[in-house]
Order: structure tokens, then C-alpha cells, then sequence
């Protein structure tokens, strides 16, 4: 996929990524954060590709007991686990996601995105204002996005060390 | 523009669409029931009744500007940087999709839902994938902190908007000065300084969880300020004054990777 440039990783930015962390989240020992996802992973080790060691729901709340640069770990009801930091929310978020979209796989969105027209309400305001192109248009991008699957992006993450696959 | 249809009773004779746009707003309420998804998020709208209203307000940005700018690599590329800063996001119950708007102008908009626009010009301005994901950060927190349902639900644009959408004794009317309204809001006046400011921060933490370079946004606007195009006509004129905005955030380097 052309994505042009990729960023060199150097430490000044990482250091400056982490640091940006704590104007923003309350991350840190001792707080709670919660997970995003219907299922979280929860890892042996600081890293995305260590061995699963628990897992956690949509919203349970996992108390911090350490932090070591972007993983924190935690303690969710029924496990202990390294969770990478952009997999939990400062505050309780309010909606599920869909179902079955788990840290691990998230191709799961593809269906969703794949399967869902516009709203029928949108359609009705569609064909009321002369609007068959821009529908037309609006389906198309729904259509090239579909396209981006998520395992794609999974790979794309991996391969530029991006989120949770910076080393 | 859109022209608001104010129907009453006795246009309902005169629009024989006004049956069929009964039975789509009762196909929101029905699916709402029957997917079980009648959570209410932090505004007290539904997801599907945030999608009924973004699908439409995308339907009117489009519209606006004239089209879409069907290209495949710029629209994937544009999708796979989106859709990785998605995974981050708070928002998990969103499916993030992105656009390029065709119009040389500079500029970005976000409808509620989780479709992302930005212009043709602002596409080929910002070069580098660090200063593209600093502005699709910026516009995906729109979303992610609800800003344009925020104003719906503070009775800002218009009250009862839930009933409006789930309700199929709801007048449509309502609907469609809703979707003007807010299109209108989003398009032309923009939110309020602080939610704009609040974008930025929680864009440029967003980017680099994703693991962008934090200044990409930075870059981005300062790369504007200095081509001369801020000053024009509708460049970024729904946000807040550049200099404001690279005042607020922090002085990051520039991305390591050059521009293109």
C-alpha cells in the first residue's frame, strides 16, 4: 500500500509520545483505567507479541500496578496482564463495539463496515434533494474503505512498528 | 444548500414520498430494537440514531463540495492511516472510514457516525503520513468526544432530536432542518475554540499512541501558514486562527521524515 513515508523511530520521539501521556490520561500506578474492547488481551510480558495471559471485557475496569513506558500492568477481575495503553480508556466508555471485535482480531469490523448502507432516513434525504451523487460518492468511499481490511492494517502496524508493535 | 421542506398535513397529499419516509425513520426504530443496540452514549443518543444523522450530514458535506475525489490510492491510503489511529481511539463502537472531498481549498470536516473528510488541497499539502494522521487525529477527536452531538443534545440546533429519528410518528421535517442546521454548523460557522483546541490535544496524543511523530499537526499547520494559503478564502476557516492553534500546542519537532 503506497503509503510514501515511514518515520524514522528514534527516542526523542518516543520519549516525547510517552511524555505527551501524562498531560492527557491519568496513567499512572494506582488508577483505573478500562478496557475499550469486548475482549482485551492481557499479555505475559510488555509486548504485543507475548503470550496471552488473561483477558478482559467490554469496560471492566483494571486497576494499574505498574507502568513501564506505553504497557501498564494490570489487574482485571479475573486476571493479571501487560496491556498496551492505547487498549484502555481514562473513562468508562458508553458503547460496545461490535460484536466479537476483539484486541486480537480485528477483521471482525470489516463485516460491519462491509454489511451497512447509509441509514434509511439518510437515503429518504438522498433521493428528497437531488442528492444521487453525492449517495453515490458517499457509498463509493464506504466501498474503498471496506477495502482496508482490518487484517491489512494489522500488518501495516506491524511491519512501521506502529501502537502497540513499537519496539 | 439545502432548501428546509417545512411539510405539514396538507402536503402530505402532494408528497407521495412522505409514506415511505415515515416507514425509513420506523426501519431506524425497528433496528434499534431488534439489534438490541438501544444503549445510549454519553449525549443520550443512540449509535443508530448518531448514524441515521451522519449519514446524512456526510450526504450534504459531499454535496457541498461538490463530489468526492475518486482516488483509489489517496482514498486507501487516507483509509489505512485513519484506521490505525482508530484502534486507539476511545470510540471503539465506530467504524472509521475517510474521504477526500474534491476541492482544492484547505480544509477538514468530521460527521457524526465516524466518516472523516478532508479536501483535495489539504490531502496534497500535507505530505508525509506523520502530518496527515495529525489532521485526521484532530478530526477523529471531534467524533471520539461527541462535539457535534454535544450541541444536538444541549438544544443548541434543535431539542428531542432522539424522538426525531426513533419515533415513526416523527415529523421528517424536524429531520431535515436538523441535518441543514448542523451541516451548516459544522460546514460553514465550526465548534466552539475550546472543542477545536481540545481536538488538537487529544489529536496529537491520539497520533502518537498510534506512533506518528506528535508535531505532525504542528507541521501540518505551519506548512499552511507558511504557503500563504491561510490567509485565502474558506482555507480552515471553521477553525481557530493558526497562530492560536501552533501557540496552544506543544513546539515538537518536525516529523523526521521530509515532506514530499
Amino acid at each position: 500500500m503506497n503509503t510514501r513515508h515511514f518515520p524514522r523511530r528514534n527516542a526523542a520521539a518516543i520519549a516525547a509520545a510517552f511524555a505527551l501521556l501524562a498531560g492527557v490520561a491519568a496513567i499512572e500506578k494506582g488508577a483505573t483505567v478500562f478496557s475499550k474492547r469486548n475482549e482485551t488481551s492481557l499479555r505475559a510480558e510488555p509486548s504485543a507479541l507475548a503470550a496471552a495471559a488473561g483477558k478482559a471485557g467490554f469496560a471492566e475496569p483494571l486497576k494499574i500496578e505498574e507502568v513501564r513506558g506505553a504497557w501498564l500492568r494490570v489487574k482485571a477481575a479475573k486476571a493479571k496482564g501487560w496491556v498496551f495503553h492505547g487498549n484502555v480508556a481514562e473513562e468508562k466508555p458508553t458503547l460496545p463495539p461490535p460484536a466479537g471485535l476483539t484486541t486480537v482480531s480485528a477483521s471482525e469490523t470489516d463485516t460491519v463496515a462491509a454489511a451497512r448502507p447509509l441509514a434509511p432516513a439518510a437515503e429518504g434525504f438522498a433521493s428528497r434533494h437531488d442528492g444521487e451523487k453525492a449517495k453515490a460518492d458517499v457509498e463509493w468511499l464506504d466501498a474503498e474503505s471496506a477495502k482496508v481490511k482490518g487484517e491489512a492494517v494489522d500488518t501495516w502496524m506491524r511491519e512501521n512498528q506502529k501502537g502497540e508493535y513499537k519496539q | 444548500m439545502l432548501a428546509l421542506l417545512l411539510l405539514s398535513s396538507p402536503l402530505q397529499a402532494a408528497f407521495p414520498g412522505l409514506d415511505k419516509i415515515t416507514k425509513d425513520l420506523k426501519k431506524v426504530e425497528d433496528t434499534t430494537k431488534t439489534v438490541g443496540k438501544v444503549a445510549k452514549g454519553a449525549t443520550g443518543l443512540s449509535l443508530e440514531e448518531e448514524i441515521a444523522i451522519g449519514d446524512a450530514v456526510s450526504l450534504e458535506i459531499v454535496g457541498r463540495f461538490g463530489g468526492l475525489w475518486r482516488d483509489e490510492a489517496a482514498t486507501q491510503r487516507v483509509n489505512l492511516l485513519g484506521r490505525a489511529l482508530g484502534r486507539y481511539a476511545l470510540r471503539q463502537d465506530l467504524v472509521w472510514r475517510f474521504g477526500i472531498l474534491d476541492s482544492d481549498t484547505v480544509n477538514a470536516f468530521s460527521a457524526p457516525g465516524g466518516r472523516i473528510f478532508i479536501t483535495r488541497g489539504l490531502y496534497q499539502m500535507a505530505g508525509t503520513d506523520d502530518e496527515l494522521a495529525g489532521v485526521l487525529a484532530h478530526e477523529m477527536i471531534h467524533i471520539d468526544r461527541r462535539h457535534a452531538l454535544r450541541i444536538i443534545a444541549r438544544g443548541e440546533l434543535l431539542s428531542g432530536v432522539s424522538e426525531l429519528v426513533a419515533d415513526n410518528n416523527a415529523d421528517f421535517a424536524q429531520y431535515e432542518q436538523l441535518i441543514g442546521d448542523l451541516s451548516s454548523f459544522i460546514l460553514e460557522k465550526g465548534y466552539d475554540p475550546e472543542s477545536e483546541y481540545e481536538a488538537d490535544k487529544r489529536g496529537r496524543a491520539l497520533a502518537a499512541t498510534t506512533g506518528f511523530a506528535p508535531g505532525g499537526l504542528r507541521t501540518a499547520l505551519e506548512a499552511l501558514k507558511s504557503s500563504g494559503k491561510a490567509k485565502e478564502e474558506k482555507t480552515f476557516d471553521t477553525h481557530p486562527p493558526i497562530d492560536e492553534r501552533l501557540k496552544r500546542l506543544p513546539k515538537d519537532a518536525p516529523p523526521a521524515t521530509p515532506s514530499s
